[in-house]
Order: C-alpha cells, then sequence, then structure tokens
C-alpha cells in the first residue's frame, strides 16, 4: 500500500493565515454590508443601502474617477515604461541593474516622502509654478485634480509596471527582431508586430497590478488630490472614520473589491484571446 | 573566377573586398574577400569561431565590418539597412514568429512591403507549395517539427524573391536522417528558383553535397576558395588539408626514379602522381583509397604491413595498419577477408599512387 502524501499539510499555516486574517474579514465586511439589525432585534438581509449606493449620483462620479484615475494610471505607466524596456535590452547586465535600481528607487521610498515631494514640485507655489512665472508664462493646476492624483500614482507604480514588461521583454529572443528587420519590418514596425505581442503577459500582468494598486490607493488621492478629488478609497475612510457609517463603508468596500475583479478578469481573458498558441516544440 | 562584367572589371555579383570585423579587439574576420557569381551556391565552411556567421551577418547587413566593402550586383551596400539589402536570411533556430500562423509567418515581408492582399496569398501559397507545406498554412510554430519549422523559415525568405539567400547553419538543430532531406530541399529550391546562395555551416558533408564552391575559413581567414574537388583534393594549406580530414600522411625526400617520382617515406620507396607539384614532399592517402589483403594487390604501390585494428561496421570495416612504424587506417568493403584476421598479423597494405593528395608545406 502506498503511503498517502501528506506534503500538503506544508501550506496549513499559509492557508490558516490568510484564511484568518484576510479572508474572514473581508466576508465580515460583505456581511455587513447585506445584513442589518432591525428594530425588533432580528438580523434581515437588506440590499437597501446598495439600492442608495448606486442611486446617489456623487457615488457615481467617485466610481467613475476612481476607475478612471486607475485606467490612466495603467496607461501612463505603460507609455513610460515600454520604452525603458526596449533600452534596457541593449544594455550589457551590469548597466541594466544600475538602471533598473534607480527606476525601480520610488518603490523603496516611503510613499508620504514621495508624494510630499510631488506637492513641493507642483503645487501652486511650487518649484513648477514658479519656474513658469518666473518665465512669464500662466502658472498650470497639477494638483489638487486628477492630473496630478494620476502623476503620483505614475510614480509609484510606473516601477510594477517595468518589472513586469522587463521579464516579458528581456528573454524575447533577439534573432526574432534580426528576423523582423531582414524581413523589411523598421524598428517602428518591430516593435509593433513582434514585441508588443509577444510581451502581451507583462503587459497584462502589468496592466492589472497597477490598476488594482491605483484603485485603491489611498494616500496619494489625500494628498494630491486635495478634497474636491475623492476616490473610493477616501471615500471609504471618510465614511468610516468620520462619520462611522460603518454599513455604507462597507458597501463602497465591495463596490470597489467586485469592481476591480470584474476588471482583472477581463484584462486576463483578453490576455488568453491573444495568448499565442501552444510553444512547446522549439 | 567569377563573372566578366562589360567594364571589363572580373567581379562577382556579391563580392566582399577585405572585410574586417572584431570584437573587443579580438580578430573575428580579417580583411576577407571573396566573389560570388550570380546563381552560384556557395558555403562558408569552417569550425566554430572561424568567423563565418559574423561573414554571413555582415552580408545580411546585422553586423557593421570594421573595414572593407560588400558590394551586391556591383553596388556597395555597406550603408544599406538589413531591410533593404534584399537578402533573406534562414535562421539555425529558425525564428519563426511564435505567435503568427504559418501563412502569417511567410506573408511577413511581403505585407512589410505593402504587397496587396490578393498578391500575397498567392505568392504565400506559392512558397509553401515550394516547401510542401500548403496544409499546415493555419498552423503555428510550436505545433510543427524542427524540419518542418525550417521549411517555413525558407519559404518565408524565398518569398520576398530576394538576391541572396543567406543559410545560417539551417540544418545543424536537425537529426541526422532530416538533415540530409532538407539538405536535399535546399539544393532542389537552388534549382528551380537560382537564387544566389550562401550557406554558413561546420559540416563538410553538407557543404560539399550542396555547393558548386566552398570556402574555408579559420580564424577569421580565407583558406581556400575552390570547388569541393578542388578543396579535397588539391588542399592549400595544413589547415584545410586536417579540416577535410586527411589523416593518413607520408612525408619524406623525393627522388626521380626514371620516369618515376619516388618519395622515400615510412622505410619504402613510395610512388607519387606525376601530376604532383615539384616541390611537394607530403602526401596523404584518403582512407577510402587504402587497400588490404592477405594477398600483395595489383597497384602501384603495395607493401607489407602488420594490423593492428580492425573494425567491422558491416557493410564496410575500418582498419589500422603499422607501416614499418607509420600508422595508416583505412576503411574498404566487408567481405571474406576479414575471416581469420587477427590484430598483429601481417597484411598487404596497398594504394594507387594517383590518389595521393600533395598536401602543402607546414608553412602554409
Amino acid at each position: 500500500m502506498a503511503r498517502r502524501n501528506m506534503s500538503w499539510m506544508l501550506g496549513l499555516p499559509a492557508v490558516i493565515f490568510i484564511g484568518v486574517l484576510f479572508l474572514a474579514p473581508v466576508i465580515q465586511l460583505l456581511l455587513s454590508s447585506i445584513f442589518e439589525r432591525g428594530s425588533d432585534g432580528g438580523i434581515h438581509l437588506s440590499f437597501a443601502l446598495y439600492q442608495v449606493f448606486f442611486s446617489d449620483p456623487h457615488y457615481r462620479v467617485v466610481i467613475a474617477r476612481t476607475l478612471g484615475i486607475s485606467a490612466a494610471t495603467v496607461v501612463a505607466s505603460f507609455v513610460l515604461a515600454f520604452p525603458v524596456a526596449l533600452h534596457m535590452r541593449k544594455l550589457n547586465p551590469r548597466w541594466r541593474s544600475v538602471l533598473a535600481i534607480a527606476l525601480l528607487s520610488p518603490l523603496l521610498t516611503s510613499v508620504v516622502v514621495r508624494t510630499l515631494a510631488w506637492v513641493m514640485l507642483l503645487g501652486p507655489k511650487g518649484i513648477m509654478n514658479n519656474a513658469l512665472i518666473a518665465m512669464g508664462l500662466d502658472p498650470v493646476s497639477l494638483i489638487y485634480n486628477d492630473a496630478g492624483v494620476i502623476i503620483g500614482l505614475t510614480h509609484v507604480f510606473f516601477g510594477y509596471m517595468l518589472l513586469c514588461l522587463m521579464t516579458s521583454i528581456l528573454k524575447l529572443d533577439e534573432r526574432l527582431l534580426l528576423a523582423a528587420s531582414n524581413l523589411g519590418a523598421s524598428p517602428w514596425r518591430q516593435a509593433w508586430h513582434i514585441i508588443l505581442p509577444l510581451s502581451t503577459p507583462g503587459v497584462v500582468a502589468g496592466a492589472v497590478i497597477v490598476f488594482t494598486m491605483s484603485a485603491s490607493a489611498y494616500v496619494t488621492p489625500v494628498l494630491l488630490g486635495g478634497t474636491k478629488t475623492k476616490v473610493m478609497a477616501t471615500e471609504i475612510y471618510d465614511l468610516a472614520i468620520n462619520y462611522l457609517e460603518w454599513r455604507e463603508a462597507a458597501v463602497v468596500a465591495c463596490v470597489l473589491f467586485a469592481g476591480v475583479w470584474v476588471i482583472v478578469a477581463l484584462l486576463s481573458r483578453l490576455a488568453d484571446a491573444r495568448r499565442i498558441a501552444p510553444t512547446g516544440a522549439r | 573566377m567569377g563573372s566578366s562584367y562589360p567594364n571589363g572589371q572580373s567581379s562577382g555579383f556579391l563580392s566582399l573586398r577585405g572585410i574586417s570585423k572584431s570584437y573587443g579587439g579580438q580578430a573575428a574576420v580579417e580583411s576577407l574577400s571573396l566573389d560570388i557569381a550570380e546563381g552560384e551556391f556557395v558555403s562558408l565552411l569552417g569550425p566554430s569561431g572561424c568567423g563565418k556567421t559574423t561573414t554571413l551577418h555582415m552580408i545580411a547587413g546585422f553586423v557593421e565590418p570594421d573595414a572593407g566593402d560588400i558590394l551586391i550586383d556591383g553596388v556597395s551596400v555597406n550603408d544599406l539597412p538589413s531591410h533593404q539589402r534584399r537578402a533573406a536570411m534562414v535562421f539555425q533556430s529558425y525564428a519563426l514568429f511564435p505567435h503568427m500562423t504559418v501563412f502569417d509567418n511567410v506573408a511577413f515581408g511581403l505585407r512589410m512591403q505593402k504587397v496587396p492582399r490578393a498578391k500575397i496569398s498567392s505568392r504565400v501559397g506559392d512558397a509553401l507549395a515550394l516547401v510542401r507545406l500548403s496544409a499546415l498554412a493555419k498552423r503555428y510554430p510550436g505545433e510543427l517539427s524542427g524540419g518542418q519549422q525550417q521549411r517555413v523559415a525558407l519559404a518565408r525568405a524565398v518569398v520576398l524573391e530576394p538576391r541572396l539567400l543567406l543559410l545560417d547553419e539551417p540544418l545543424s538543430n536537425l537529426d541526422a536522417r532530416l538533415r540530409q532531406s532538407l539538405r536535399q530541399d535546399f539544393v532542389e529550391i537552388h534549382k528551380v528558383t537560382g537564387m544566389t546562395t550562401v550557406l554558413v555551416t561546420h559540416d563538410l558533408e553538407e557543404a560539399f553535397a550542396t555547393s558548386d564552391r566552398v570556402a574555408v575559413l579559420s580564424e577569421g581567414r580565407l583558406q581556400q576558395f575552390d570547388t569541393p574537388q578542388g578543396i579535397y583534393t588539391r588542399p592549400q594549406t595544413a589547415f584545410v588539408a586536417e579540416f577535410v580530414g586527411h589523416k593518413n600522411t607520408l612525408e619524406g625526400s623525393r627522388r626521380q626514379d626514371g620516369g618515376q617520382v619516388v618519395l622515400q617515406a615510412a622505410g619504402e620507396d613510395i610512388k607519387v602522381p606525376e601530376a604532383a607539384p615539384v616541390s611537394s614532399t607530403k602526401f596523404a592517402i584518403p582512407s577510402h583509397a587504402l587497400r588490404l589483403g592477405v594477398a600483395p594487390l595489383a597497384l602501384d604501390n603495395c607493401f607489407r604491413a602488420q594490423l593492428t585494428g580492425l573494425t567491422y561496421l558491416g557493410a564496410t570495416a575500418q582498419f589500422d595498419v603499422d607501416l614499418n612504424g607509420t600508422k595508416l587506417g583505412g576503411e574498404q568493403a566487408a567481405g571474406k577477408w576479414i575471416e581469420g584476421l587477427r590484430d598483429g598479423d601481417q597484411v598487404y597494405i596497398a594504394w594507387d599512387s594517383a590518389d595521393m593528395i600533395a598536401l602543402p608545406g607546414k608553412a602554409a
């Protein structure tokens, strides 16, 4: 008789840790958003708070802004990171790691410090506007609005996008590009027809990470968005901490949670659809 | 060689004029000159690191030469990017685009040239028919065998009707049987299209079987550029002699014995071919020219020797003998002669003097 394989038990500590400390509060959050304690002391299932949430135009704006800012951050990070990853192919390993560390250094800095630096740079009396005024130009408002939040988030999350793109782009076979060039493709068309399709897994991974992190970012929207630019994360904080409306906060949190997962699932489906056919035999 | 041009200058369709390339102070190719005629099938042959692939990449435009000129049809292409040279490349690793079907791979170059859609499908169809892969047009490269992938790569190059077809060790990743059949495909396609073809290989048989002429390279320098027969029977340098496998060498002093030139070597008077250059004092006996027998053989060089090894291979047998201290090895059709022979036996070893190959001295 074969001995039963007990190696699965090695995973138990992690499962218990995640289950108790992560899943349980999430489930509690979900439950608290759909059950209410009635006047008779009993507990009823009720979606009234969700009805309120979705019929309130204020919340619709907040949802749209959150998703819009996240999507813009994904696009901005990609547009910035893609050429960098392409350039890294041409560097020798030493310069590649120097550049990578330099570009990833924002990830190693405290988010508060980093964001305050942007306030000093972009603020109404900041370095940039002072310079513009000194040159006789009109000051621009790049802070306390959506643009400020997108700039701040892109700065923070650009590194994740770069890391994801690097893994895909650096392992691309150089000979494919030589072949494409030999067949008449200019560098731009090589990037479009060969590099981009073959790095889809990295692009999707980067987009998923940057999108989810942007959608749930709190510090950056607070410091760079100001009071006007409410996103869902700041809304949840306000409801829970300032107004002590825990159940309403739970509703917003659940909508954010579900919305992000739907978009992540759609992105993954997109990646599957573009997936290259089996590449078993080489 | 090469064809004559109206201006009287002898030149090739593809001319390399003293091209050099070094990497970090290490010369990969040193002032290499070659003239290849239009429609010719030429191999660049040599061991790894001899500069043959670098040379091919310079022709393709992937690598810029440090010095020298590359001319196609009399015009320098040094400053042309790869995609304007019309020199299509087939890679050792196939380099097919894994995210495109066979059809799209072959169509890629035509699409880059903005060929009309209807023309693309008919030209791709023709190219796939040429490599007998029409049935697999909708497959992805990952679903094909190595040999099929390489044929797709060949179709992808040929479909552009290039001026030059460049083959970079295209058979190295394939097993022996497939290599032979694909090698035959290259020869057939060359016959059909008449495309000037340059093949890079380290395999002597592959180069000889396919090529009109072979350029042997060693350490970045051209050793000899000649027909396969020329390379084999008239090696110009010691390197070429060794590379083509001339192992049975005899070196000694020459003297005239009546009408016959005689080489005193291995303790015998050995008759050598009359046509051999006067200065030759070193000769090789190709292993297939050597005959072994238990009785004297009717060839003009026949000596007693001691058998030191015998390997039965079925159709043939390999043998090693000791001729007065000189080791010689040969291979001949297996037969009754093998029976009863054992190591240490006295045998007769013979060869026709006409089969002997004059070797260059050490200096070369």
